[in-house]
C-alpha cells in the first residue's frame, strides 16, 4: 500500500498495543503528508501529550488549543471532559451560566457516571475537526486527520460509545450527535483505522484481536498493519557466507580482543529478526485481506523527531 | 538515594499478596506470572490474577484459553519446560462484567430489585461509564480471594493504565460514586416525584438535570435513578468494601511492585508513584526495570577478550573494522556492518546505565531495584518466565 493511497483519506487512526511506535508513527505519516502539501491535524485522544516533545514545541499546548508543530502540522490533544466542557459552552451561549455548571458538584458527578459522555464528546470533538472548513474558500480546513489513540482496550471503548450512546439514549442531544458520529467513523471513503505493530507475540496478539473488534463490533473501515520495528536480514549471499565462516574461525587461536563480542551482537540480531520471521508469517496468515506495510526498525541513537523523519521517507518510498 | 537488590525471595516468603503496577507495554504480566512461577517452585499455592481483554496471561502461563475461574496450570506444561514445582500455579483473567453482576446478586434488596437492575440500560453500560471500575474491581476480586484464604501467594497484575497511578485513585472514585449526599440529593427527588419535584431542589441542581435532561431526554435519567434508588442501601455496604480492600493492600500482609522500562518518563512516573504509596501509607516493595539492554555476552569468551576493551561509544570503530578486513579477511563492508552494530548495542547498554544511574539519584529513598535484560527471542512461555526470573532471583 502506497504512501499516497494511506493518506487518501480524511480520518486515519492508528492504534495497536502500548509501546508498538504509534506516536512517533503518527508524526511520520503527518510529515509525509504534509510534504505533499496537506494541511495536517494530529490528535492526541486522551494519551498522555508526547507530540509537542516529539517535534520540540513544548509549552504551547493544554487541551483543546491547537498548535503548530511543524511547517504544515498543527497539534491538538483532546480529551472527554474539556470536550465537553466546549460543547456546552456553543449550546448554552452563556459563560456565566456554564461557569457556574462546571462547578456543581452535581454537574461533576453527572459528568462521571453517564455511559461514556466524555468519550462520546471526546469522538465527537474529532466529527467537529472533520466539518471544519475555511470560511473564505469553503475547503476543509484540515485536509487530514491523523488521530493517535491510547491503549487498544481505551481506543475500542471510546470508539464504541458513540455506538453504545445513540442505543442507551434514545433521545435528546446526546443521540443526535452520538448518530452523527458513528456515520463518519464507518464512512468508508472519509474514514480509516490502521493497526500498528511490532513483531513480537503479544503485539501481534493484540493486533489481530483488535482488527476483529474493529472490523465486527464497530464495523468501522479497516485499513493496514503497520509491521513497525522490522529487522532487515544482517547479511545476505557472499557477505554472510563471510560471515558464518568468520564466526567458525572464532574458536582458533590469533583471534583479535573484542572479536567475539562482536560476533555475540550480530548474533543476537540474527536471532531477534527470526523470531519476527515466525510472527509476521502469523500476521500473514490470518490478516483477512488487511495490507501490510513493512516499516524497519531505524537507529535509535537519534531524537525522535530525527526518527519520525526516517519513518517518513521509509513510508515515502514504499 | 542509592540502590539495592530487591530481595524478591523474602517478599515472596513474607507477603501474601504482591501487586504489580505498572504502565501498558513493558511487560508487566509476563514479570506477574514469573513471580507466580516462582512461588509455585518454592511449594506455594500461587495464583495470578489479571484482567485483560487480550489473553496476555493465558498466554504467558502456556495456556490457550483461561476462564473467568481459577485454572490451574497443567503440570505437563512444567515438565514441558524442564520444571517441577512443588506447588501449584493458577492463572485467573477478571470478566469485569460478571464481577459487577455478582456484587448486585449479593447487595440487592430483594429479587424483583436484582431483576430490575441487571436489566436497567445504565447498569449494562455502569463499567464502562464508570472510570476505574475496572482497576476497582480488580482489587475487589482480589480482597474476595484473599479472605477465602485458600492461596499461600496471590499476584495481582493491575490492569494496563496510562498512569500506574490510576490503580491507585480507583477506590476514592468508587467511593465517590457510590456518595450517598451527591447521588441522592440528586436523583431520588426524579424519581418519586417527576418532572415537577425540580422545583423544590436548589436552583442550580434544577439547571444541571434540566440540562442533562435536554441532552439525554427523559428516559436516561429514569434509568439512572432506578438503579440509584435500587441500590441505595448497598451503598453503604459497597463504601465500606472500599474502604476494607484498601486496609487489606495498606497492611503486612501486601506489597506493591512498580514495573517499569528505561525509558526516561516511564522512570520518572516510578518515582511519583513512590511518593503516591507514601501518601496513600501503601508499602513499597521495589521497582523492577524490564527490558534492559545490556552488552551480549559471549559463551565462552576468547582469551584475548580481557581488559579494557578497545571499542569505545565514542570511537568510530573504523580502525578495528580496517584489522578485520586486513588481518582477519573480512570483506571491508561487511568488518563495518559488524563493529556498527556492536557500537549500537554498546550505545544502548550504556544509556541504559546511565539513564538508571540517574533515576536511583532522584529517587528519594533506597531504591530496591533489580533489571532483567530484553531478550532475543519473545517471552511467552513457562521457558521464557524461568529465564526471567534467573534475572529476578539471581544466585548469591
Amino acid at each position: 500500500m502506497s504512501c499516497e493511497e494511506l493518506l487518501q483519506k480524511r480520518l486515519l487512526f492508528l492504534s495497536g498495543k502500548g509501546g508498538v511506535g504509534k506516536t512517533i508513527l503518527a508524526a511520520g505519516l503527518g510529515l509525509c503528508a504534509a510534504r505533499t502539501g496537506k494541511r495536517v491535524l494530529l490528535v492526541e485522544l486522551d494519551t498522555i501529550e508526547t507530540l509537542p516533545r516529539i517535534f520540540a514545541r513544548p509549552g504551547e499546548t493544554g487541551p483543546y488549543r491547537e498548535y503548530t508543530l511543524a511547517e504544515g502540522i498543527r497539534g491538538l490533544h483532546v480529551d472527554g471532559k474539556s470536550g465537553l466542557e466546549e460543547y456546552l459552552e456553543m449550546v448554552l451561549k452563556s459563560k456565566r451560566l456554564t461557569r457556574r455548571i462546571f462547578r456543581s458538584p452535581i454537574y461533576q458527578y453527572f459528568v462521571n457516571i453517564a455511559p461514556g459522555l466524555k468519550e462520546l464528546m471526546a469522538v465527537g470533538k474529532l466529527w467537529d475537526l472533520e466539518q471544519k472548513t475555511v470560511a473564505r474558500t469553503g475547503q476543509p480546513l484540515h485536509d487530514l486527520i491523523i488521530v493517535d489513540t491510547p491503549a487498544t482496550g481505551h481506543t475500542l471503548s471510546y470508539l464504541q460509545m458513540p455506538i453504545t450512546a445513540a442505543e442507551t439514549v434514545r433521545k435528546g442531544f446526546v443521540n443526535k450527535e452520538a448518530q452523527k458520529v458513528v456515520d463518519l467513523l464507518r464512512d468508508p471513503i472519509k474514514t480509516s483505522f490502521h493497526i500498528v505493530t511490532t513483531l513480537a507475540e503479544m503485539p501481534v496478539n493484540e493486533a489481530l484481536e483488535l482488527r476483529d473488534k474493529v472490523a465486527d463490533q464497530l464495523k468501522i473501515p479497516l485499513g493496514c498493519f503497520f509491521v513497525n520495528q522490522m529487522y532487515p536480514p544482517f547479511f545476505e549471499g557472499t557477505d554472510l557466507e563471510a560471515y558464518r565462516a568468520w564466526g567458525r574461525r572464532l574458536q582458533e587461536p590469533g583471534v583479535l580482543p573484542m572479536e567475539p563480542r562482536i560476533h555475540a551482537a550480530a548474533e543476537s540480531w540474527e536471532r531477534r529478526r527470526r523470531s519476527q520471521d515466525i510472527q509476521r508469517e502469523r500476521l500473514v496468515g490470518d490478516r483477512r485481506g488487511a495490507p501490510l506495510v513493512d516499516l524497519p526498525l531505524l537507529p535509535t541513537s537519534g531524537s525522535d523527531l530525527e526518527l519520525a523523519e526516517s519513518l517518513s521517507r521509509a513510508l515515502a518510498a514504499g | 538515594m542509592h540502590v539495592t537488590a530487591l530481595d524478591l525471595d523474602t517478599l515472596l516468603q513474607r507477603k501474601r499478596i504482591l501487586v504489580c503496577c505498572g504502565s501498558g507495554g513493558i511487560g508487566k504480566t509476563t514479570v506477574s506470572a514469573a513471580l507466580g512461577l516462582r512461588g509455585a517452585l518454592q511449594g506455594k499455592t500461587v495464583l495470578t490474577l489479571t484482567i485483560d481483554p487480550a489473553k496476555r496471561l493465558a498466554n504467558s502461563l502456556g495456556l490457550t484459553k483461561i476462564g473467568n475461574s481459577e485454572t490451574l496450570v497443567p503440570r505437563e506444561k512444567f515438565i514441558q519446560a524442564g520444571l517441577d514445582p512443588s506447588g501449584r500455579l493458577f492463572g485467573m483473567m477478571l470478566d469485569t462484567k460478571h464481577t459487577f453482576d455478582e456484587l448486585i446478586e449479593r447487595y440487592a434488596p430483594n429479587e424483583e430489585m436484582k431483576r430490575k437492575i441487571l436489566n436497567n440500560r445504565f447498569y449494562q453500560n455502569l463499567s464502562s461509564a464508570m472510570a476505574g471500575s475496572h482497576e476497582y474491581l480488580a482489587m475487589e476480586k482480589l480482597y474476595q480471594i484473599y479472605l477465602q484464604g485458600r492461596y499461600d501467594l496471590i499476584v495481582l497484575d493491575t490492569p494496563p493504565t496510562r498512569h500506574a497511578l490510576d490503580f491507585l485513585e480507583a477506590p476514592n472514585r468508587v467511593r465517590a460514586f457510590f456518595d450517598r449526599s451527591i447521588s441522592q440529593w440528586f436523583l431520588k427527588p426524579y424519581l418519586t416525584m417527576g418532572k415537577i419535584g425540580l422545583n423544590f431542589i436548589n436552583r442550580s441542581a434544577s439547571t444541571v438535570l434540566k440540562l442533562v435532561e435536554r441532552m439525554t431526554g427523559a428516559e436516561f435519567l429514569r434509568d439512572v435513578s432506578e438503579f440509584v434508588t435500587g441500590l441505595a442501601d448497598a451503598f453503604d455496604i459497597f463504601r465500606s468494601r472500599a474502604e476494607e480492600v484498601m486496609r487489606v493492600l495498606q497492611g503486612e500482609a501486601t506489597s506493591f511492585l512498580l514495573v517499569t522500562g528505561t525509558d526516561r518518563t516511564a522512570l520518572e512516573e516510578a518515582t511519583y508513584f513512590y511518593s503516591r504509596l507514601q501518601d496513600g501509607r501503601l508499602p513499597f516493595g521495589g521497582v523492577i526495570v524490564n527490558r534492559v539492554h545490556r552488552l551480549p555476552t559471549t559463551e565462552n569468551p576468547g582469551a584475548s577478550d580481557v581488559g579494557t576493551p578497545p571499542l569505545q561509544d565514542d570511537d568510530p570503530g573504523e580502525a578495528f573494522a580496517r584489522r578485520l578486513h586486513t588481518e582477519r579477511g573480512l570483506p571491508a563492508t561487511v568488518a563495518q556492518r559488524l563493529v556498527d552494530n556492536y557500537l549500537q548495542v554498546l550505545w544502548l547498554s550504556r544509556k541504559d546505565e546511565r539513564v538508571l544511574r540517574a533515576f536511583a539519584g532522584t529517587f528519594p529513598a533506597q531504591v530496591p531495584l533489580r533489571t532483567v535484560p530484553i531478550f532475543d527471542e519473545d517471552v511467552f512461555d513457562l521457558t521464557g518466565l524461568a529465564k526471567i526470573n534467573a534475572f529476578l532471583f539471581p544466585p548469591t
